[in-house]
């Protein structure tokens, strides 16, 4: 049956039943292997490279399409193209593209969901997350079968910190798509989140199987990967983790978070020059704050202190520029400033800003940080167990609250904070790390 | 027929399109530090890579040959993935006699995608008592996906990537069902839209790309007697069971809800009018045809399969075959509409070829 592609999104019906199949065995190859007198050179390509070369090639086919008619589905599927170009290559402007794109549908057709559904991921990836849930909300309020507006407003409450009500979302998601790797994968993070790291590398696991099996690709499929390689490093099996990553590359080999996530596990496996190299193939494809701060902290460590200067120095000319970009790496450049004594002013003025739009667990964090920076100790053990309130095991959250004690004084507390953090993950940082470690030993 | 009815079945073809749409979710980094997590996929087998979009039967460019093309994949590269899933066998069912049972089954099989992307797949070929069992069958021949192989019995085949053939005015048909659903007042058009044949018109397939597999065999191997006659469709099985199947373009589309698209796509041809024939003569009658030319319309059109005279030029809106250029889409709006809309306004493409493998290269 010829499926009338709508080719844009989730948000678009689907008929429960048609999961009712079970997953595919990974290892079922019937067929055999021939050899052939016609094989072309260079039809084969790894998929992550062929995909990214579809996607410009359609950005430019529906750009001519939308100058010689006027039709909404255009302006739509133009959207997802360039939402999708944002996501997997880190080119902010994309979103803005997107963003007008699907204006132009919804000036068309104001009601069309999948139009609002798109915007809302637009919203959300570049955090204005409000407007996400909004429409998310708004969309699956009107339809019910809507379920991409439901997982939208589910992953914008999360964000929000509105935990019950993504829990709710994702619940309702995994009773109507049982099976679906991109809603087991919510449900993955919701139990890191919540503390329960066993449950979500099962589940983690289980996306990345069933989201192969449903047939996601490049670095739609490498995503999983990288969330798996996360869930390691937290709890600190850096060789788990970098094996993950590499599995992401092998998928998509331009993944710039994959790359970045693989020098984040050489960094901690002590890897210093390979972590960097990594490092640095993540910063040339998009330079993001939170990989110059650790490819500084690595050439830092190496004793490359022109090096690790230099991208300091471009850290802080990303977060003196007021842009979209400082924006929305608004917590990356916080923390960075925290913790290279940069600029505790800036930094509280950031994480103060970045926790209004975003109150979860990790503003709460950086806003601690930030406050601790600047020797507001009680307000910072304040902000600090909102942090912790879901009982989330992630070393950097502990780490925060163990110097956040020792400024207060609390040396037994220091002593059980710093040392779980260690505990978790003893290389979380390339720096902080080490300095957990030696106030630890000098705790009184 | 009047205007709101037209809507109306517009409507109900709507809803059933709606159910088959797709959403992918190729997008998936981290815009910075939180999680922006893949789309949801929604393919409605479950499996992108078992998604069918459409079966052509036609005669060869060598006139004593017929070909077979299979195209699955929607929007390959962006919505599905490039590669044909492992665990799946891509079949293309024969009947010779009539009584929609398969009497020769033509199965392609793939290895797993290598690191280097590459994909092996096998031709086998089932026969008799062994087609409907897709047992015993004889290997036909191998090759790698993108490219053509020989097969024996002097035929061919290829796997991969190619232009979609497939043409329609998807926005326009959108455009039409979103208007009628949103105003919700019989007759009215949302104008705000798309509608056929208005000034924007377009074929928004004009620029996708599918996966196809091509098979091109002596046409005497496909009929055992005198009349020629054949019956085609296709299926995808995994490891669970069948998963899609297809004879007809947009059968199942116009004429099954919910989970009844489910079944039929599940089922084998030799039920559709057991299971299907009462709704087919149902939904018929609801688009303003009498009982007796409703019952005679869906005794035409059940069991899904393409009937085709081997050796004849096939012509689909005839429903003899369906070469890549037959308006089928204009020929369904005919029939669903009682002759109300006869065209979507949108005609072939012209990238297709008149040799093997028929489908127009890739667009790059």
């Amino acid at each position: 049956m010829r499926r009338i592609v709508v080719l844009l999104l989730a948000s678009v019906v689907i008929a429960a039943a048609s999961y009712m199949l079970a997953p595919a065995s990974p290892d079922n190859a019937n067929a055999s292997r021939g050899e052939s007198a016609f094989v072309a050179a260079g039809v084969a390509e790894p998929i992550g490279q062929a995909e990214r070369g579809e996607i410009e090639r359609l950005i430019k086919a529906f750009e001519l399409r939308i100058r010689q008619h006027t039709d909404p589905l255009d302006y739509k599927f133009l959207g997802r193209l360039y939402l999708d170009r944002a996501r997997t290559t880190g080119d902010i402007a994309s979103y803005a593209s997107a963003d007008a794109a699907l204006q132009k549908a919804l000036a068309i057709v104001a009601t069309d969901p999948e139009a609002l559904v798109l915007l809302g991921s637009v919203r959300y990836a570049t955090h204005d997350f409000t407007t996400a849930r909004d429409l998310g909300r708004r969309v699956y309020a009107t339809d019910g079968a809507q379920l991409g507006a439901l997982l939208l407003a589910g992953d914008a409450a999360l964000e929000l910190g509105k935990y019950a009500e993504a829990a709710d979302a994702y619940a309702a998601l995994a009773r109507a798509l049982p099976g679906s790797g991109a809603v087991e994968a919510r449900q993955s993070r919701l139990a890191f989140l919540r503390g329960d790291d066993r449950t979500a590398e099962e589940l983690a696991a289980r996306a990345e199987f069933d989201a192969a099996s449903q047939g996601a690709f490049g670095a739609g499929l490498a995503w999983y990967a990288h969330l798996r390689a996360q869930l390691a490093f937290d709890r600190g099996d850096y060789v788990a983790s970098e094996s993950h990553e590499r599995r992401a590359l092998a998928i998509a080999p331009d993944y710039h978070v994959a790359l970045a996530g693989l020098g984040r596990a050489l960094a901690a496996e002590a890897r210093t020059a390979d972590a960097l190299a990594a490092y640095e193939r993540a910063i040339a494809i998009v330079p993001q704050p939170d990989y110059l701060a650790a490819a500084g902290d690595l050439a830092a460590r190496s004793g490359d202190s022109t090096r690790a200067e230099k991208a300091y120095a471009t850290i802080d000319a990303i977060a003196s520029l007021a842009s979209e970009q400082a924006r929305l790496y608004d917590r990356q450049l916080a923390l960075f400033d925290v913790d290279h004594g940069r600029s505790p002013d800036r930094a509280l003025q950031i994480a103060s800003a970045s926790l209004t739009a975003r109150p979860d667990v990790y503003g709460f964090d950086a806003y601690a940080w930030a406050l601790y920076a600047n020797g507001r100790y009680a307000e910072a053990r304040t902000a600090s167990d909102r942090a912790r309130v879901l009982g989330t095991l992630d070393a950097r959250l502990l780490y925060h609250a163990g110097m956040i004690s020792v400024a207060l004084g609390d040396a037994a507390r220091a002593r059980g904070e710093l040392t779980r953090a260690l505990a978790l993950s003893p290389s979380f940082d390339p720096l902080q790390a080490g300095r957990a470690r030696a106030t630890l030993v000098a705790l009184p | 027929m009047r205007p709101s009815r037209v809507l109306a079945t517009i409507t109900a073809l709507g809803i059933a399109a709606a159910v088959l749409a797709i959403g992918q979710a190729p997008g998936a980094g981290r815009a910075s530090d939180h999680l922006d997590g893949p789309m949801l996929l929604t393919s409605p087998s479950g499996n992108m890579r078992a998604d069918i979009n459409d079966l052509y039967v036609f005669r060869a460019a060598d006139p004593s040959k017929t070909v077979l093309a299979l195209t699955t994949h929607p929007a390959a590269g962006f919505v599905s993935p490039l590669d044909y899933a492992s665990d799946v066998s891509y079949v293309i069912d024969v009947d010779r006699n009539g009584d929609a049972v398969e009497d020769i089954a033509y199965v392609v099989r793939f290895s797993p995608t290598a690191a280097d992307g590459s994909q092996s797949y096998s031709v086998t070929r089932y026969t008799g008592a062994n087609a409907p069992s897709l047992a015993h069958g004889v290997e036909l021949g191998t090759g790698m996906r993108g490219s053509a192989t020989a097969l024996k019995g002097d035929g061919r085949a290829f796997a991969g990537l190619r232009s979609d053939p497939f043409f329609f005015d998807l926005g326009a048909f959108l455009g039409q069902v979103a208007g009628v659903q949103a105003n919700l007042i019989p007759g009215v058009l949302d104008t705000r839209g798309r509608t056929f044949c208005d000034p924007n018109r377009n074929d928004f397939f004009a620029v996708l790309n599918t996966n196809a597999i091509v098979l091109e065999v002596g046409s005497d191997i496909l009929s055992d007697d005198d009349s020629g006659a054949i019956g085609v469709w296709a299926r995808t099985i995994g490891p669970s069971g069948q998963i899609d199947r297809v004879g007809r373009p947009a059968i199942n589309t116009v004429f099954n809800h919910g989970a009844a698209k489910t079944q039929f796509n599940q089922e084998a041809p030799t039920q559709d009018r057991a299971n299907f024939g009462s709704s087919f003569r149902a939904t018929l009658q609801s688009f303003g045809y009498d009982a007796a030319t409703a019952s005679t319309i869906a005794n035409v059109l059940l069991p899904d399969v393409i009937t085709y005279q081997v050796g004849s030029v096939a012509n689909g809106e005839m429903l003899n075959g369906r070469a890549l250029a037959d308006d089928v889409i204009d020929a369904e709006l005919g029939i669903v509409t009682n002759g109300h809309l006869t065209t979507d306004c949108v005609g072939r493409h012209g990238d297709y070829s008149a040799t093997f493998p028929y489908l127009g290269a890739p667009h790059q």
